[in-house]
């Protein structure tokens, strides 16, 4: 590869090809891409690669806008989504496009997701109210929320479930059995939720070996997200209920959780005293 | 090579590199130190039970007249220094201190949770190397 690209137009991507089963091992495959128009995102060069010089490259995507998670990979040792990257942010030309490490390749630039949906799915990802059941199988009405209660939890809820936090964490690097910071960061995003009782189903499953304290806030999970959603952030809150939890603190009032009512029945009349329409000034309209 | 799992590297390469993740590293490693150094203690401490002799041969073993032990002395030092200082900041921040609130992800992104706290591990840094540097002169400049 040359030292320098020549034409500034062109960008040079060295991608990993892997299939398991087919290959021994992994190699790298240089590809020139030119910039077909000033806001050219990685993953457009990619589709270019796939679609003009070698269609057996696997990539995945589907929204192309940041949204649907799918396309988080590595260049240059970052974890970025494709999508969400222009290749100007590369000034020097060259990328070297690898699959997020700590998960097992499907075929070259695909992971396989698995585990971390599983992850996902051990911590009760959705409305626990052991308190009343009947409301959650059969509802009523909607739960009262004020503003402020949902921006407790509202920045978790942005995660699109890419897997670069998981893929950047240095724990989950050594210990494949750790949650990982993507399901730990749901816990609090549903514990910190007005309308969930839960916390404590939770937080049986996180304050575990393989849980919660396995996490030392090395940062990188809040570092590397593309959304914001600030994971990190979220454990130590977790960390900081487990605590409360485990010395009983929680029953003061000042750290009990007040759980959200559900909205009482809609009024069968409006409220009495408000006087009558006054007579049309115009004839109505005839219908169409 | 199927699963791509980086093991130790992991510990330090992936993501943007934060000084928060190589002080995770720092932490884990001094960590396991400690545990071995705390079985060294207590096998030299525990000579005592063997009677005066014994303990007065592993006191001559590792005195600090020594300049070996002394050095690793002094890495003991800088050892649990690191661990203390380091684990009374995780501590802090897991107790829900000095990391902010969540925040609507507008970009750019805060990242209060490692942005926030950020100057709190430099002063806290800073002071373990001044503390460092005076047991330095300690260990080594002075007499024993």
């Amino acid at each position: 590869m040359s030292a320098r690209k020549k034409d500034p137009n062109t960008y040079i991507f060295k991608v990993f090809r892997y299939q398991p089963g087919k290959d021994e091992k992994p190699r790298f495959q240089t590809y020139e891409v030119p910039l077909l128009h000033p806001g050219m995102t990685v993953l457009e060069g990619l589709i270019y690669i796939k679609e003009n010089l070698d269609p057996t490259l696997a990539v995945r995507y589907s929204c192309r806008m940041a949204v649907c998670g799918s396309c988080a990979l590595y260049v240059n040792g970052k974890g970025i989504l494709a999508c969400h990257t222009a290749l100007r942010e590369f000034p020097s030309g060259k990328l070297t496009v690898e699959p997020m490490p700590n998960y097992p390749v499907v075929k070259d630039l695909m992971t396989r997701m698995d585990e971390f949906f599983d992850h996902h799915r051990q911590v009760k990802p959705y409305l626990l109210r052991p308190q009343d059941r009947a409301e959650i199988e059969n509802p009523t009405r909607e739960f009262l929320q004020l503003p402020e209660q949902l921006e407790e939890f509202l920045q978790f809820s942005y995660c699109i479930k890419c897997g670069l936090c998981v893929s950047a964490c240095p724990t989950v690097a050594t210990d494949p059995d750790f949650l990982g910071p993507q399901a730990l960061m749901t816990v609090a995003r549903y514990n910190r939720d007005s309308r969930d009782g839960g916390t404590v189903y939770r937080l049986k499953v996180v304050d575990a070996p393989h849980g919660l304290w396995n996490c030392h806030f090395a940062g990188a999970c809040t570092e590397v997200c593309p959304k914001g959603v600030d994971p990190a952030l979220a454990i130590q809150y977790t960390k900081r209920e487990s605590v409360l939890h485990a010395l009983h603190l929680n029953k003061l009032p000042r750290f009990r959780k007040k759980l959200a009512p559900v909205a009482p029945p809609p009024k069968p009349n409006r409220r009495p005293g408000i006087p009558p329409a006054p007579e049309r000034t115009v004839p109505e309209a005839p219908a169409s | 090579m199927k699963d791509r799992r980086l093991g130790i590297r992991g510990w330090i390469y992936g993501g943007k590199h934060n000084p928060e993740r190589f002080l995770y590293t720092l932490h884990r490693l001094t960590g396991v130190l400690l545990v071995l150094y705390l079985s060294v203690h207590i096998l030299v401490v525990g000579s005592r039970a063997f009677g005066q002799e014994a303990w007065e041969g592993a006191m001559r073993l590792v005195g600090l007249g020594n300049p070996v032990v002394r050095f690793f002395e002094y890495l003991l030092v800088v050892v649990v220094l690191f661990h203390a200082v380091n684990g009374a900041r995780l501590i802090l921040g897991e107790l829900g201190f000095t990391i902010g609130r969540p925040r609507r992800p507008i970009y750019p992104y805060p990242k209060e949770s490692i942005r926030k706290p950020r100057p709190l591990l430099w002063i806290l840094m800073i002071l373990a190397a001044v503390y460092l540097a005076f047991a330095a002169y300690n260990f080594f400049a002075l007499p024993a």
